[in-house]
């Protein structure tokens, strides 16, 4: 899983650069960003704008990244595609993440916290 | 069910139970959705609601053990696109039950990390159906084209 990171502020905006996050890859995502957490980041951005797929495993992993900040942070979503934004509404996972059209608009949301 | 008539289109997709092959068949699926003329986001949910029965099948009637075999079969005529996911683990029975997805956004404590497979196969397609047959547990998903 190949992942790009950017510090701007105190806000991380982490950007997977594969087009699928699935069942092959979650265990490998979900890990990375673990340890992102646990070296201190707590307001991370996920820039989706690379990522064409996410399965239910994937949004798993995403879901356990969210968890993983125990209320301490958070992570907010940008620039999903529409039809990865299909999946977050499909299991209403859209009322759970904060999800924002640019980058921009996301790392400002969290510096305001 | 209805019959498929001779004008029906069937391919055969055969992977290993390793989900590092499921994309194959993701691509497979989008590919042939794609050019029935169906829009952006449908097609990614039917791609979707595949990936998640060949997941279900390696991961739970295998118990995530590769060697064995998971055979799509996509048929399609001008009423209905049909995906027939065929193992021959463990039966799963759950298959059989409808499930709902119920959580509580505010709670993120108790946040579902996974579980939500079905809930999307039963959201995107039509019909679903769960049998057994000479061995081989068969999942049918359908989506109608003609409404």
């Amino acid at each position: 899983m190949r992942i790009d990171q950017i510090k701007t502020g105190a806000v991380l905006v982490v950007k997977p650069m594969d087009k699928r996050i699935d069942a092959s890859s979650a265990t490998a995502f979900k890990a990375k960003i673990a340890d992102l957490i646990q070296g201190g980041e707590k307001r991370i951005v996920l820039n989706l704008s690379e990522v064409d797929f996410i399965d239910s495993t994937g949004l798993g992993a995403i879901v356990s990244s969210l968890k993983a900040m125990g209320g301490e942070g958070d992570l907010v979503i940008c620039n999903p595609r529409e039809t990865v934004m299909s999946l977050f509404r499909l299991t209403r996972m859209n009322r759970v993440f904060q999800i924002l059209p640019s980058e921009e608009e996301a790392v400002a949301s969290l510096s305001k916290t | 069910m209805e019959s498929l008539s001779k004008q029906d289109v069937s391919i055969s997709i055969r992977v290993d139970s390793r989900l590092d092959q499921v994309h194959m068949v993701g691509y497979a699926v989008h590919g042939i959705c794609s050019q029935l003329g169906l829009g952006d986001i449908v097609v990614y949910q039917i791609e979707l609601a595949v990936v998640e029965a060949v997941n279900n099948a390696i991961k739970h009637a295998y118990g995530s053990v590769a060697g064995h075999p998971v055979e799509v079969v996509i048929s399609v005529n001008e009423k209905r696109l049909q995906f027939e996911i065929c193992d021959e683990g463990e039966t799963l029975h759950f298959l059989q039950k409808k499930t709902d997805l119920e959580f509580d956004p505010r709670n993120k404590t108790n946040l579902p990390e996974g579980g939500m497979g079905l809930h999307i196969i039963a959201q995107v397609m039509d019909d679903v159906s769960y049998f057994v047959r000479d061995g081989r547990n068969c999942l049918v998903l359908c989506k109608c084209l003609s409404k």
